[in-house]
């Protein structure tokens, strides 16, 4: 994990979970107020035994934090997305780079319904509860014209809780060739689309406002 | 109890009740998830004693985590993947699989094929494959047994990936496929498979086995 940069959100957060003052967190694993403190603030990292100790007094491991979800998006052979709360852009994989002609550092950190193509969805997508742990998973059938490429996707939207307890959103697309999007079409429409509520509910398109 | 601890108590008795139902799990196992002993988590679960506040929190905490990562979770993820997907146990035994695996619409003829579920679940991966004589991601020819020998269920790989045509008599299946680790609170690591098919690509095996185009390791980061 590439906790280095993390670890003053992590500890802040499971101490806010906790209700720990920084004293009570110090006492439980042996260390000062002030090394906590020096932590929280990025001023000091802690070292590798100290680290240790804290991944597992705070349940972390590497394969749930935010960085290594990136990691596994960058790596990924399918099309891939992964946002972070307001729908900022985590990670691209190299195919959905591809088919979007967009590098990389061209969308990390920017706003989806920012991008001119997904404006229309962002009343319907921007108000779902997803990354307040409310939603198991999207479900959606997108039409989409990009960059002179129009193809038909079945999505995946699925929330995933990182070891920081935040939510982020693993998006997989999977290509539908035989569905081909009417001619004319731009940009990026939804259709077929439910969400599975975490209390078993299940939200579709024709009833959103109405039940979240 | 005043009316208020009562309220409490019943409250996080309907909690604990509710998270040993979702995910499948015993008193035994939440309490140990909590730390905390299996005489006092069933007390709390009867409404019989009062929870302490800290505890009530990590009960809280618990049943967050539980319903994103616990292994019924991403049990009832891939059941619904849109993808070609499996589960997939440190013992390399299938613990869900996607609606994709079990419909085959590429088999010779124009034939559609279907599986019946249980047809995979508990199964050994070993079973599912044409051949075990194959050079899947070492060069043991044993199957998916190097998926542990790599250190996939120990956090020292990130990913597992390897391209083949994978001929099982009745139809192949020819792609790219990916082992992601994937940690559960409740169950340790398990590996999320999954397959991207290239339907472009022709099949030149006309017998059951499996050709590894190419396969690599992706490590873990520090």
């Amino acid at each position: 994990m590439k906790a280095n940069d993390e670890w003053p959100e992590l500890i802040a957060r499971y101490r806010a979970r906790h209700r720990l003052t920084q004293a009570a967190f110090a006492d439980s694993i042996n260390v000062t107020q002030q090394t906590v403190s020096r932590w929280e603030s990025g001023k000091q990292t802690p070292d590798p035994v100290a680290q240790q100790l804290l991944r597992s007094v705070m349940g972390l491991t590497a394969l749930s934090s935010k960085s290594a979800w990136q990691q596994r998006v960058n790596l990924a052979w399918g099309t891939e997305a992964l946002f972070e709360k307001g729908w900022r852009f985590l990670a691209v994989s190299p195919k959905l780079q591809q088919a979007s002609g967009k590098p990389d550092d061209d969308v990390i950190g920017k706003v989806l319904f920012d991008l001119p193509a997904f404006k229309s969805e962002a009343p319907m997508l921007g108000k779902l509860p997803i990354f307040d742990g409310a939603i198991r998973v999207v479900k959606a059938r997108a039409d989409l014209y990009l960059f002179g490429n129009n193809f038909s996707a079945d999505i995946d939207m699925w929330p995933v809780l990182t070891c920081g307890d935040e939510i982020i959103l693993h998006i997989v697309a999977y290509h539908s060739p035989l569905a081909k999007v009417e001619s004319g079409f731009t940009g990026v429409r939804l259709r077929d689309f439910y969400a599975i509520m975490t209390d078993g509910r299940i939200v579709s398109s024709g009833n959103t406002a109405a039940a979240v | 109890m005043t009316r208020a601890n009562l309220e409490a108590a019943a409250r996080v008795g309907a909690l604990l009740a509710q998270l040993r139902s979702d995910h499948v799990l015993t008193i035994d196992r939440i309490a140990g998830l909590l730390g905390e002993q299996p005489g006092i988590v069933a007390g709390w679960e009867a409404g019989r004693a009062q929870v302490p506040e800290h505890a009530t929190a990590k009960i809280e905490h618990l049943a967050g985590r539980l319903n994103f990562a616990s292994l019924q979770s991403w049990k009832e993820r891939v059941t619904r993947a849109h993808g070609l997907e499996t589960l997939i146990g440190r013992d390399l035994r299938i613990l869900a699989v996607s609606a994709a695996v079990l419909v085959e619409t590429d088999a010779p003829g124009g034939r559609q094929l279907t599986f019946p579920r249980e047809s995979f679940l508990g199964k050994h991966c070993n079973d599912l494959l044409p051949t075990l004589d194959c050079n899947l991601i070492l060069s043991h020819g044993a199957g998916f047994n190097d998926l542990d020998a790599v250190g996939l269920f120990d956090g020292r790989v990130r990913c597992v990936r390897y391209s083949a045509e994978l001929n099982y008599g009745p139809f192949a299946r020819i792609g790219v496929y990916e082992f992601w680790p994937v940690e559960t609170v409740d169950a340790g690591i398990v590996a999320h498979h999954l397959c991207h098919p290239h339907a472009e690509q022709k099949p030149t095996l006309r017998v059951p086995g499996v050709v590894v185009h190419w396969s690599e390791i992706i490590p873990a980061e520090d």
